[in-house]
């Protein structure tokens, strides 16, 4: 068990946010008094606002019981003098800044117990870093830092996550997700999946490959601003959620172009990848051609994902099942794309 | 094991021009047979419904899209068509 100090910071909130999809962390409040642990602790991580009088001393409360040998990452706002001296007094192990999320994600301790995962592929450790750097790079994305596909660290995650998809096939890929936690993280993990075996199934050529890699990765960035209660109901059938959910593809596509995105193919597959081609899709209702096919491509990869997630209102579905039900939506999607992601399938 | 399908399909090396949402495209045909044909060129982006121009027979047959690839597309004609027998 890991154990996460917080306060009611920013800081906390975000790094929540971050670990989140790194298994089971015990959550303790500083304010409060320190709780009795009677599981064994592996490691701690201090994620409050250290500029605020009494942090420091509250924290040092809590940490006496730590053992020496357990690590202690302390995430923080910035990194200057004041900050880290606090830092070495809490008896800091490493620090980390929190819009570094990737950086904190690979922190050994929590790169040891993504491998420490249940998972029958935990010992191969080509796809086990291929997953973690999405994992970090989707975790950087939905915690609002400013990603485009001209990112060094997404590129190298691309790459990555394409020669082990390509190596390993996706079935390998989608059993090692079971160790991802939150469901919005193992989607854009599923689509990822599914969309380079879908592209390589294509043939298409390497550089379309790694814009429909990017932009499966990207392609629910838009969802990082709309509530967590909504994103995470099991039902939504609570009025206007439905049209709050639609604003995810506008949201994403102005983030991207915030960000400084400059390739159309991507910019494009992020705002239409719920556009049908019957044009009963949304943001623009566009029909056939105007949807362009590596959007298209993405289309059928994020609905395959969805029709597969495990959702507590229904029955689990069966690959086949879910591919046959693609093809029920018929004219909405392109056909040929779809005749063609039956190898995905098999 | 493939199996063997009850139309025969020809090999060929032909030009065509497939109209798809109101674009136009060239590409070659691959092999041809009564009830479909296999394209290749700038096909990738062709909507679902098409319809090919075959120039040198002077035909226009309507049909849908069965499969597609980068750069390569299987269509399902709407009606058979007759092939000579050369």
């Amino acid at each position: 068990m890991l154990v996460l100090l917080t306060d009611t910071s920013e800081i906390a909130r975000r790094t929540c946010e971050v670990l989140g999809t790194s298994g089971a962390i015990r959550q303790i409040n500083l304010k409060q008094a320190p709780p009795l642990l009677t599981d064994s602790v592996e490691g701690w991580i201090f994620a409050a606002d250290l500029d605020q009088e009494g942090t420091v001393t509250a924290g040092i409360r809590h940490l006496r019981e730590r053992a020496l040998e357990q690590p202690l990452i302390v995430v923080t706002a910035r990194r200057d003098v004041k900050t880290s001296a606090r830092a070495s007094a809490l008896g800091a192990t490493r620090v980390h800044e929190i819009s570094n999320a990737a950086g904190l994600l690979r922190d050994p301790i929590f790169a040891n117990r993504f491998m420490a995962m249940p998972s029958p592929f935990s010992n191969d450790p080509v796809l086990m870093a291929a997953i973690a750097g999405t994992v970090a790079i989707v975790t950087e994305t939905m915690t609002g830092r400013a990603t485009t596909s001209a990112s060094e660290d997404l590129n190298t995650a691309i790459d990555a996550a394409i020669a082990s998809l390509q190596t390993k096939g996706v079935a390998a890929w989608l059993k090692a997700l079971e160790a991802v936690h939150s469901p919005t993280y193992r989607h854009v993990l599923q689509v990822l999946a599914f969309a380079v075996s879908f592209g390589t199934l294509t043939k298409l050529p390497p550089p379309l490959l790694r814009k429909l890699a990017a932009a499966s990765l990207l392609h629910d960035i838009g969802k990082a601003k709309l509530p967590v209660e909504i994103l995470n109901r099991a039902d939504r059938t609570a009025p206007g959620d439905d049209a709050i959910l639609q604003t995810h593809v506008k949201l994403g596509f102005e983030m991207l172009r915030a960000y400084g995105e400059r390739d159309f193919d991507i910019l494009d597959a992020v705002l239409h990848h719920h556009e049908y081609m019957d044009g009963s899709g949304y943001p623009h209702r566009m029909k056939g051609a105007q949807i362009r096919p590596l959007t298209r491509m993405l289309t059928i990869a994020n609905h395959y994902a969805n029709l597969i997630e495990q959702r507590p209102s229904r029955p689990v579905r069966t690959k086949q099942d879910a591919y046959k039900r693609l093809q029920a939506m018929g004219h909405k999607l392109d056909l040929g794309l779809v005749a063609t992601f039956k190898g995905v399938v098999r | 094991m493939r199996i063997e399908r009850a139309v025969k399909r020809r090999l060929c090396s032909l030009p065509a021009t497939v109209y798809s949402d109101g674009l136009r495209t060239d590409c070659a045909i691959l092999d041809i047979s009564e009830r479909g044909c296999q394209l290749e060129g700038d096909v990738f982006g062709l909507g679902n419904e098409v319809e090919i121009h075959f120039q040198d027979a002077k035909l226009c047959v309507p049909g849908t899209v069965a499969w597609k690839t980068y750069m390569r597309v299987g269509i399902h004609f709407k009606a058979t068509i007759g092939l000579s027998e050369k």
